[in-house]
């Protein structure tokens, strides 16, 4: 294997909240890496688990939220460290930036003090006098694509359209010069042009940067033109990881393979539609095998009662009992 | 072949709104054009798509055909009747033809009430009680969108988000309309619910023969679900045509950026990286002349100047762009 | 926050005042007049006359109404007709008094009320939040005259520790103040809390943290401004409220301030007093309004777009 060193490694990850459906994890046994320079794609529906994944590594899930299982990231197991050891960690460490950004920044406090108050907390700046400080934040301003940075630190979130408050928003959260990013769902709410700026802008920064960063999405197009390597995730579980080149062209999974030929293609004529039948479970009703038994095309008697057994294939696997065969999909 | 026979013609249509920023009674009064003379027409039986980003005025022109909002100016025509002026029973009468789909079906059903109940109150304000008969309407026509009658008995909160839109469709189909309008209804589903609703939209299309417009800013499912296709940038239609035209080789810049930025889930797909600079600016302070022009790789001196008019080019498409007039752009 | 959104507010606070004095002007006339008051029942039909004609009594109630408006515009709000002297300086002669409970008050409600929902809400769910929201509810729901007279009955009348009536001594302002501050208090602690934590559950608390600051920063930078547009919001209820507080708490307690004035004019139709106090009032209302809305536009940003974009 190639020298890959991972940089954030979740192991057997499980998550669930006290109250609603106490004792039903609405993660189970996760298991992903994500190296520098590296973007990672975590792709699934609602209640897939996906964002309570990414929440749960910053420890952000709140007082009900329970975690099981370990999350290293520099061989430290952020799940057991103590509330001022994470402190350190968030922001510096690992970055998040969220799916409404305009929500997501105080709307009371101008852009410049946000960005402001977060470079702040760096250490090696501790000390400079306010002008350093500005320099930095018309720096980073500059970095994500804000024209007019000076102007726009005194603007608040409201006075700014979504895509300027999400180029803020990264900004913001590349001051403490993190070494992952979380992204959640960071351009669901753009219109298209715009998302396309945004994904030029997390890669260019994943590239000038040598960061990591995990993109959480429903679309698996912005999965495609984004990341390197990707994770579907349904009902809490992974079903299938691999390099994007792999899993989104011969998908092994029936969730892949579903998912990917039940939306068009604007390059392509597509005859017609794929449909996963049946709705997204709920996680009470989570079953003991598969989550996904119940919509699968190639269910078989055990899917339901029996967790589908991890098949290795080169850099990608895949949890299941009857898999597809694995050819180019869009050849169908 | 069939007779093509146009259902519904909209022209000139021009929106305003005011702002109730006048604040003091010498303010002058200030608008936004949100829509700008607007022309189309969709054939009976037609799957019409609207496309664009937010702001283009997508929704606002299904909200005028549908009398929700009033037009500043222009005309819609239905078949031959003229929509905007009719009054009482006989805008009763026309109007139950053309019927609407919400895209956030919660906020479109009353939560107290049973489901099936919503799916026949149509009936009853247009045709008076008739309770046996328009529940069993109700039920097979829920039945028909894959709805099973206990289901029908639900509340929309015991439902999901895509047996709720499934509901809304089939209220809005009771009246048995002739024409459909979806307003971004698929938008707010997951992936795998949508294509479960839009296999059931082409289903309805082809055993009723509905006319279907259908407003999204997702490209791909208006090339997949539509016949032709309308781009609409700030308030214009800026490209007009069969789907089948204008996907594969888009002319307007605008349509050429719009195409070029949706993702495609295919990694070994890999194409120039034109992404459209800037952002889309304010309604309230619209550049001059062709309002892409800012934003636009092959802009000219004169798109500053003069608004382009959208004329119909050799492969019968429309197009509203000085570059392609002058064959700048093949 | 611009010039022309300050006209507006003040155009609009001027309109108020009128609109109030006005009413109470017509009210007033409508429900008799001082002249038995004064006189007593027994008064010669001659009497009655001249008092009458020498308070402008028998003029049309628009011809009063006129002179009286004339008048307030000058600055004249006449005389006190059951004292003789100006209504103006029998009025300010006990604003000092009502003036120093509702200052303690307001203080100790702030304190006391804010601090304790702070408290309530950042230990949300324990049992401090537990006592301190049982005892706030059981606060707001008690009227202010109960209080009054439940304090009168422990203090006064079983341990005859402090007196029941009157003002001086140091002693004299506890009861009063007690009364004043507990109900009050309890609507603030309540309404601070719930303030709290909605914001606390707002997405852009959940940034703050992810940023890397401390639980306490993001409390006090992030979390209290927020907070502060609401409370800050319901202070302009509040001035009502500790101002018909305090018209109860000087009655009960026989405190000679401005609240025990009304109600006796009031009852003796003294026209005049009742008036300026009316004024004092709504002008203190519209003014405490006038200044809620400036330093809301000074918290929340958003506000002179937001509202006026309606």
């Amino acid at each position: 294997m190639n020298i890959f060193k991972p940089l954030l490694q979740i192991k057997d990850l499980s998550v669930g909240f006290n109250g609603a459906h106490e004792g039903n994890p609405v993660v189970r046994g996760v298991n992903l890496e994500v190296g520098p320079g590296e973007i990672l794609g975590i792709v699934g529906e609602s209640g897939s688990g996906k964002s309570v994944t990414c929440f749960a590594v910053v420890r952000l899930l709140g007082e009900r939220g329970w975690t099981e299982g370990e999350i290293l990231f520099d061989n430290k197991n952020l799940l057991e460290c103590s509330e001022s050891e994470i402190v350190s960690v968030r922001g510096k460490e690992i970055a998040m930036i969220f799916q409404d950004a305009q929500s997501f920044l105080n709307p009371v406090q101008s852009i410049g003090s946000q960005l402001l108050e977060a470079l702040f907390l760096r250490k090696d700046l501790a000390g400079s006098p306010g002008s350093v400080y500005r320099k930095e934040a018309v720096k980073l301003l500059t970095e994500v694509g804000i024209p007019d940075p000076e102007r726009r630190m005194g603007e608040y979130p409201h006075q700014l359209s979504g895509g300027q408050n999400q180029r803020a928003m990264i900004a913001i959260m590349l001051a403490g010069n993190p070494r992952l990013l979380i992204a959640d769902e960071p351009t669901t709410a753009l219109d298209v042009t715009i998302q396309a700026q945004i994904i030029r802008l997390l890669k260019k920064i994943c590239k000038e940067r040598n960061m990591a960063i995990i993109f959480v999405t429903h679309d698996l197009g912005v999965v495609a033109e984004t990341c390197d390597r990707t994770v579907v995730m349904y009902g809490g579980r992974i079903m299938e990881a691999g390099p994007v080149d792999e899993v989104l062209v011969k998908p092994r999974h029936p969730y892949t393979f579903g998912l990917l030929l039940s939306k068009p293609r604007v390059d392509m004529k597509v005859k017609e539609l794929y449909t996963i039948e049946g709705v997204v479970p709920s996680p009470e009703k989570l079953p003991a095998g598969c989550p996904f038994f119940d919509r699968c095309s190639n269910v078989i008697d055990k899917c339901k009662d029996n967790p589908p057994p991890k098949i290795v294939e080169g850099e990608r696997h895949f949890f299941c009992f009857n898999p597809e065969e694995g050819g180019v999909v869009w050849n169908r | 072949m069939e007779q093509v026979t146009e259902i519904l013609e909209v022209k000139n249509l021009s929106k305003k709104f005011h702002l109730k920023k006048q604040k003091m009674p010498w303010q002058k009064k200030k608008y936004v054009h949100v829509l700008n003379d607007i022309n189309f027409t969709v054939n009976t039986g037609e799957a019409l798509g609207i496309v664009g980003e937010s702001g283009c005025g997508k929704s606002t022109t299904a909200k005028i055909i549908m009398d929700i909002y009033s037009p500043t100016s222009g005309t819609i025509k239905f078949k031959s009747n003229e929509l905007t002026g009719l009054k009482g029973e006989e805008k009763k009468r026309i109007r139950r033809n053309i019927q609407y789909v919400f895209q956030d079906p919660m906020g479109a059903l009353n939560p107290r009430i049973p489901v099936v109940e919503q799916v026949y109150e149509p009936l009853i304000i247009h045709y008076g009680r008739n309770i046996k008969e328009q529940y069993q309407k109700a039920v097979s026509l829920l039945e028909s969108v894959g709805m099973s009658e206990s289901l029908g008995k639900m509340y929309p909160h015991q439902l999901s988000g895509g047996q709720r839109q499934r509901v809304v469709l089939a209220r809005a189909m009771i009246l048995e309309p002739e024409i459909l309008i979806c307003d971004e209804p698929i938008s707010a589903l997951d992936v795998s619910i949508q294509s479960q609703v839009v296999n059931l939209l082409m289903k309805i299309r082809e055993e009723r023969g509905i006319t279907l417009i259908f407003i999204s800013h997702d490209l791909s499912m208006i090339r997949h679900l539509c016949d032709s296709t309308a781009v609409m940038y700030m308030g214009n239609i800026v490209e007009q045509g069969l789907s089948e035209t204008v996907f594969p080789n888009p002319l307007h810049p605008y349509t050429k950026s719009l195409i070029n930025a949706i993702p495609i889930p295919d990694p070994r797909v890999k194409r120039e990286d034109t992404i459209v600079e800037g952002e889309i600016p304010s309604l309230l302070n619209p550049p001059s002349g062709c309002r892409f022009h800012p934003r636009c790789p092959v802009a000219m001196a004169k798109c500053s100047k003069k608004v382009p008019e959208l004329k119909i080019l050799s492969d019968g498409r429309k197009a509203a762009c000085f570059a392609v007039e002058k064959g700048v752009v093949q | 926050m611009n010039s022309t959104y300050i006209i507006r507010k003040v155009l609009r606070a001027l309109l108020t005042v009128w609109m109030v004095t006005t009413f109470v002007f017509l009210i007033l006339r409508l429900s008799g007049d001082p002249t038995v008051s004064v006189l007593g029942l027994e008064a010669s039909p001659e009497a009655v006359e001249a008092f009458r004609a020498k308070w402008g009594l028998d003029d049309p109630v628009r011809v009063q109404y006129m002179r009286f408006f004339s008048n307030a515009v000058r600055g004249d709000m006449g005389d006190s007709i059951l004292e003789g002297t100006s209504a103006l300086s029998s009025v300010l002669s006990r604003l000092p008094n009502t003036l120093n409970l509702m200052f303690i008050a307001t203080f100790l409600t702030f304190l006391i009320g804010i601090s304790m929902g702070l408290i309530a809400s950042l230990y949300n769910n324990t049992i401090k939040d537990k006592i301190i929201m049982v005892i706030a509810v059981a606060g707001f729901s008690t009227p202010t005259f109960v209080v009054a007279v439940v304090l009168v009955l422990i203090f006064s009348i079983n341990l005859a520790w402090l007196p029941s009536s009157g003002s001086g001594t140091w002693q004299h302002y506890i009861m009063p103040i007690l009364t004043m501050t507990i109900v009050e208090a309890a609507i603030f602690a309540r309404f601070t809390r719930s303030a709290m934590l909605e914001v606390l559950y707002q997405p852009y608390v959940k940034t703050a943290v992810a940023k890397g600051l401390s639980w306490w920063q993001v409390i006090r930078r992030h979390a209290l401004p927020n907070a502060a547009i609401p409370i800050v919001t319901i202070c302009g209820f509040w001035i009502g409220l500790i101002i018909a507080g305090a018209v109860i708490t000087e009655s009960i307690f026989g405190w000679p301030g401005i609240g025990r004035l009304l109600v006796y004019s009031v009852k003796h139709r003294d026209y005049n007093v009742v008036q300026v106090i009316v004024l004092l009032i709504s002008c203190t209302m519209v003014i405490t309004n006038l200044s809620i809305d400036i330093i809301y536009g000074w918290l929340d940003p958003r506000v002179s777009i937001d509202r006026e974009g309606e």
